[in-house]
């Protein structure tokens, strides 16, 4: 059984189709990279795996459960907006997400907090937007789930906070779980994907590993400029 | 449910402190010092009146805002919580408040009427019994119900539709659908004048005069009044919205682009 599964999903937002006919099956174990360029569907389509958002057609389902309340508890997101509350402190980030979710990890929001250098009695607000998102990739990794959505988690950030992230993503890459990660900064981020899924307008127009891209010759950058060049 | 409410009182705790304090510090004000020299016995009585509606505006604020954040913001709407779970946790947050703020009237009453029987404010509470103020409690609580549930089917709407106007569209309907229920009222149960019956049973009147018997308060006088096809009829309406909202909010709801 697949982990995630897309059945004809169609989404339409102001007369302009977010998704359009979109259908896809993601195996577990595997990280897979969403790439498109901005106002291709990526957020789209992660918002209605998360369950933020209602297909206008088609079925969502992870791990053979229709998408709603049951799969909160299979489902870690990291959404294009803050996970945290302006009231918050580090710490009562953590102790809200672990006060919530029984698959909440304490012990690895601990690690993580210390590898992103984040300290628990600094107010969210009074984080840079880098430090911001690593808090809240924290949040969003400390959970063990089956399937992480990340979205843009290197949107807006330093090369060198980049680079703590995606070392971040990669430390805490549970095997057994599959990591969708959107972005439309491939070549920062191509060298952790096994798998890339290629979205524009609302549509799919490539899902393939990164071994058999390579194998034929191109790496997924080049993929990337080839299929969205104008 | 409970670990929601938990996390809105931690969120909002010194602002709902705060209210309570100003209220406290102005009825003690009113109390030892009244301001008998600046302004009439009547603005004394409206000052302490404002005062518990103000609280009373600001915990409905507050509930309102709760349900709001439930909608917009991910960290609730990615929790694993039901629809009826975050209704129910908003309610019970502006419900809370209004228990406060009813319960500081009562000390503010007895305190009135134990030790300070010639103050002006106890002309207010003294022909106001114990079964008159659980009178006016329960009319309190339930127009206090009503106002938000309505409010939080007219917020889920808001968030549930996309089109371009639907903020105007939202507010028009709402105030028509609440006209509607008001006159759809008014023909099947006979009442006299317009608004909700569960209004009108609770009358207070502010009136200016030398011995401020303009000011009364009334409330109902027995559990047939409270069983009234009137009142049932807007009790089925808070049902009906409720419903709405949480239909609304399982199917239709999601994040505004």
């Amino acid at each position: 059984m697949s982990l995630l599964e897309l059945a004809n999903v169609t989404k339409r937002y102001k007369g302009t189709r977010g998704l359009n006919g979109v259908s896809l099956s993601l195996d577990p174990g595997k990280i897979v990279g969403l790439l498109g360029p901005n106002g291709s569907g990526k957020t789209t389509l992660m918002s209605l795996i998360a369950g933020l958002a209602h297909p206008d057609s088609g079925t969502i389902k992870v791990q053979g459960v229709p998408v709603g309340l049951a799969t909160r508890s299979l489902v870690s997101f990291l959404p294009d907006q803050p996970l945290t509350e302006p009231w918050m402190k580090v710490e009562d980030a953590v102790a809200y997400y672990a006060d919530f979710f029984a698959d909440f990890d304490r012990e690895k929001a601990r690690e993580l907090l210390s590898f992103m250098k984040l300290l628990p009695s600094d107010p969210v607000t009074a984080l840079s937007k880098g430090m911001s998102e690593r808090l809240q990739l924290t949040l969003a990794l400390s959970r063990r789930v089956p399937l992480y959505l990340l979205d843009e988690p290197i949107g807006g950030v330093d090369p060198v906070a980049r680079g703590k992230i995606l070392d971040a993503i990669v430390e805490q890459y549970s095997e057994d779980s599959t990591l969708v990660v959107s972005t439309h900064l491939v070549r920062d981020i191509e060298r952790i994907f096994d798998e890339v899924i290629l979205i524009q307008e609302g549509k799919i127009v490539l899902q393939q590993e990164v071994e058999d891209l390579r194998l034929s010759g191109v790496g997924v950058e080049e993929t990337f400029r080839e299929v969205f060049a104008e | 449910m409970r670990m929601l409410l938990y996390y809105q009182l931690k969120q909002r705790r010194n602002h709902l402190l705060g209210v309570l304090g100003i209220l406290v510090l102005l009825e003690l004000y009113l109390l030892f010092f009244p301001p008998v020299r600046q302004i009439t016995e009547a603005g004394v009585i409206m000052l302490s009146g404002t005062g518990y509606i103000g609280a009373f505006i600001v915990f409905s604020v507050e509930s309102i805002r709760s349900f709001f954040q439930s909608l917009k913001l991910p960290s609730r709407r990615l929790l694993p919580l039901r629809p009826v779970s975050h209704v129910l946790a908003a309610l019970i947050y502006g419900l809370l408040g209004f228990a406060v703020i009813a319960l500081l009237a009562l000390l503010h009453g007895i305190l009135l009427k134990q030790a300070f029987p010639r103050h002006l404010l106890a002309k207010l509470v003294d022909p106001v019994s114990f079964q008159d103020f659980l009178a006016g409690l329960a009319i309190g609580t339930w127009a206090f119900l009503f106002s938000v549930i309505s409010i939080y089917l007219l917020i889920a709407f808001i968030y549930s539709f996309h089109f371009k106007y639907r903020v105007l569209v939202a507010i028009v309907g709402y105030n028509l659908l609440l006209t509607g229920i008001s006159r759809l009222e008014e023909y099947l149960f006979q009442v006299e004048d317009g608004g909700s019956e569960i209004f009108r049973m609770l009358s207070i009147r502010w009136g200016e005069s030398a011995d401020m018997s303009g000011v009364n308060v009334s409330g109902p006088s027995s559990i047939t009044h409270w069983l009234s096809g009137a009142l049932l009829y807007e009790i089925a309406f808070g049902v009906l919205f409720i419903v709405a909202t949480l239909w609304l909010m399982k199917n239709k709801v999601e994040r505004i682009k």
